[in-house]
């Protein structure tokens, strides 16, 4: 309630065009925008540039935000946007899961298992980087930021069964590629 | 697939797409480009006046073109026509009729009948030839009488204002008329202006 009333007064301040109300506002949501960003092109020079397309939409629009949505969901659609047109200006994007490899050597893996995380895990990040741009999205949107199917559906204008339908064709897709993976690796596991 | 399977993408696709913080640059760049869209902004509206400005200016230019492009393509006037006369004089002197034609044909490729076997007191001294519009015109020179008058042929109909080939200007009392051939040699044969 508290927060909610900060956020309130904050977004008054900013359709004033009080500068300190936006630099507040940027400061709150940054790490999320950019993180999206990030997550979604692969590429740290292109989350910038998206991360300062959907601020400066945001601020140039925010007179006209008149709270029908929650801000959030409404920053979220803005930062989808950015990523799509982004998308679409710059047709090819880096490798989305970057620094895979150092993520997953865990100290204390055999060989074996650890030849066999990173082979799982390039299988992961062709998957992802192969996915349609909507796919994409709905996949970044769940992992980086933990929302709900239905905060996912209003962040890109579509339903919660289909951002669900959209996930179980990821992991569907995913799971062929890693049966055979994962089996290898429990047994790999099991023999240790 | 198995669910241990699944809890392992499951973890590992959360794993890779952590959050992360945003660079301090950030903030810099969003104030850059805010201010740049800003100023677009004011020179847009400085600017606009300007090309309006232009805009106006390139068509009125336009229609005024339009006007003259229509002026050139309309038949000749009777001053036009005084025009063409007063400034024909006589490349080729001649009084006979057949030489006439023959130079004419031969410069301007033109077929201009001028032996219509009329007897009177009009005859040819001389013809030049006149650019005007693009087209060709054969100014044949006469003398009537005492009075002097010149037969304008064209090849381009559309050319004099009576939709023929042939003109007559006048010298003494600039009256301009247009005939086929045989009705402007009976005019200069009968020296009959009064019926132009």
């Amino acid at each position: 309630m508290v927060l909610e009333e900060i956020e309130k007064q904050l977004l008054e301040g900013c359709r004033r065009g009080e500068s300190g109300a936006f630099r507040e506002l940027f400061e709150r949501y940054k790490d999320k925008v950019y993180s999206i960003a990030l997550r979604y092109s692969g590429d740290a020079g292109a989350a910038e540039d998206i991360a300062q397309d959907t601020f400066v939409k945001l601020f140039a629009a925010i007179g006209g935000f008149r709270g029908d949505s929650s801000f959030e969901s409404w920053l979220y659609r803005l930062v989808v946007n950015s990523c799509f047109d982004h998308k679409r200006r710059a047709r090819r994007f880096l490798p989305l899961l970057a620094g895979v490899f150092d993520l997953l050597r865990a100290p204390g893996a055999s060989a074996l298992d650890e030849a066999l995380r990173e082979e799982m895990s390039g299988q992961i990040r062709t998957v992802v980087d192969a996915l349609p741009p909507e796919q994409r999205m709905v996949v970044v949107l769940r992992y980086t930021q933990s929302l709900s199917y239905e905060e996912i559906g209003e962040a890109m204008g579509c339903s919660a069964g289909t951002v669900a339908s959209r996930l179980n064709r990821v992991h569907k897709t995913l799971g062929r590629r890693l049966t055979h993976l994962a089996g290898a690796r429990r047994v790999s596991v099991r023999s240790e | 697939m198995s669910d241990p399977s699944k809890n392992w993408m499951e973890n590992e696709l959360a794993r890779q797409l952590t959050p992360v913080k945003a660079p301090a640059s950030l903030w810099g760049r969003i104030e850059s480009a805010r201010r740049a869209k800003h100023h677009s902004r004011q020179a847009g509206w400085i600017l606009w006046p300007a090309v309006a400005t232009l805009l106006l200016l390139a068509s009125g230019d336009l229609v005024w073109e339009i006007g003259k492009a229509r002026a050139s393509l309309g038949p000749l006037t009777e001053q036009d026509l005084e025009a063409v006369t007063a400034g024909a004089g006589c490349d080729f002197k001649s009084t006979d009729p057949v030489q006439i034609e023959r130079w004419v044909k031969a410069r301007a490729n033109m077929d201009v009948n001028l032996s219509c076997g009329r007897a009177g007191n009009a005859r040819p001294v001389g013809a030049s030839l006149i650019r005007k519009r693009g087209a060709v015109i054969a100014a044949i020179a006469y003398e009537v009488g005492n009075d002097s008058a010149t037969l304008l042929v064209s090849d381009k109909h559309s050319l004099f204002r009576w939709n023929r080939d042939y003109a007559i200007a006048w010298s003494g009392s600039r009256e301009t008329g247009a005939r086929d051939n045989q009705s402007a040699c009976s005019q200069c044969h009968m020296d009959a202006r009064s019926q132009l």
